[in-house]
């Protein structure tokens, strides 16, 4: 598994690098994109998927130690929160298209018109990398699915608990990687919101 | 993934994590959340996010070391966890110096074609190279932006200083 988080590390690193790069580049432009987020949507979110890391845990444990109720209702909670944090980035991103701020024809940076070609990168990098983390929620709550169906078929016992444990170090990795999104993406400009 | 669970009852190694660290941990990931919100409603400057990474990288750790349980792994497995962590500092620790670098030596970058000794290397290239190279050779850069550097030869004369120098400067990173 950790191999494969390995990959996953370097996937994402792919992004991160395009970031930095061009962040580099157009450091003011980037923080003037930033400020278009809602940093209290993107707050929330990130206490959600903490949330969901600590039930993920919760169910890794209850497993090891043969509580079949707690696992049964921790990833439920866990898929709950996933859920929750789809539909919240669902929200986002639709506030973003009608504020014309998706990459391509449409695009528009109306205050600073000088800046919309960087500014649309910013996008870019933005819809590449908070997708493909979506993506990997999405793949979570399979799992996730799948876990709790075994569950209910009595397969987990702290003789073996290993697909909750996987599991669990892909969730939390996901988490993981959004730490890193949400500053990055949403609270370089700012934040005026209390 | 194995899945023959008598192989897996073998794992000695095995450390059962109590709820407890698990709730501790939590509780100092919430602080952290919203200790870096509050902090983005400063504006520090140039320290916005350096605060921010630093935020980050404490709540990664913990999420690291205590959720996925790292801090009790064997060496071994302890080495494959932080592996791709470490590829992912070389990559970008690799494409940053040599990203950033491109315009030290005087050149603007290694693609320019002033000639030799025009400007000495180690000036501060913000603010020297554009009119450098537009007085120097006005009509060579149009033809110059896509041609790629690695490999292009000094031209014929030019010194150490000379656009050679630097083209091989960029080259090596």
């Amino acid at each position: 598994m950790w191999v494969f988080l390995a990959t996953e590390v370097l996937t994402f690193g792919g992004f991160f690098l395009a970031y930095i790069v061009y962040r580099t580049t157009y450091p003011e432009v980037f923080v003037e994109a930033s400020t278009h987020q809602n940093v209290a949507i993107g707050a929330i979110n990130t206490a959600v998927l903490i949330f969901s890391s600590l039930t993920m845990a919760l169910a890794v444990w209850a497993s090891q130690t043969g509580k079949q109720r707690l696992l049964l209702v921790s990833l439920g909670i866990t898929m709950v929160c996933a859920f929750i944090f789809l539909i919240f980035k669902s929200v986002e991103y639709t506030e973003h298209f009608h504020h014309h701020l998706f990459p391509g024809q449409g695009f528009r940076f109306e205050e600073h018109p000088e800046m919309a070609g960087p500014a649309q990168l910013f996008f870019l990098l933005y819809f590449a990398m908070t997708g493909l983390h979506g993506l990997h929620v999405a793949i979570g709550i399979g799992l996730i699915l799948y876990l709790m169906i075994q569950t209910l078929r009595k397969q987990f016992s702290p003789e073996y608990f290993t697909p909750v444990e996987v599991t669990g170090l892909y969730w939390h990795f996901v988490d993981l990687v959004w730490i890193f999104l949400f500053p990055l993406l949403y609270l370089i400009g700012g934040f005026d919101g209390f | 993934m194995a899945s023959n669970p008598e192989q897996y009852a073998d794992h000695t190694t095995h450390h059962i994590i109590p709820p407890k660290v698990y709730f501790i941990v939590f509780l100092l990931l919430m602080v952290l959340t919203f200790l870096t919100v509050f902090a983005a409603t400063f504006d520090l400057g140039a320290l916005n996010t350096p605060i921010a990474l630093a935020i980050a990288v404490t709540k990664a750790s913990l999420v690291f070391l205590f959720f996925m349980g790292v801090r009790w792994y064997a060496p071994m497995l302890k080495t494959v966890a932080i592996a791709g962590f470490v590829f992912f500092g070389i990559m970008v620790g690799f494409t940053m110096s040599d990203f950033v670098s491109r315009d030290w030596a005087g050149g603007g970058n290694v693609r320019s074609l002033e000639p030799a000794g025009g400007i000495p290397v180690g000036t501060d290239p913000q603010n020297e190279v554009p009119e450098g190279r537009e007085t120097a050779q006005p009509a060579i850069p149009t033809s110059a932006p896509d041609a790629t550097p690695v490999g292009t030869p000094a031209p014929l004369g030019g010194d150490t200083t000379g656009p050679g120098a630097q083209g091989t400067a960029g080259a090596d990173q």
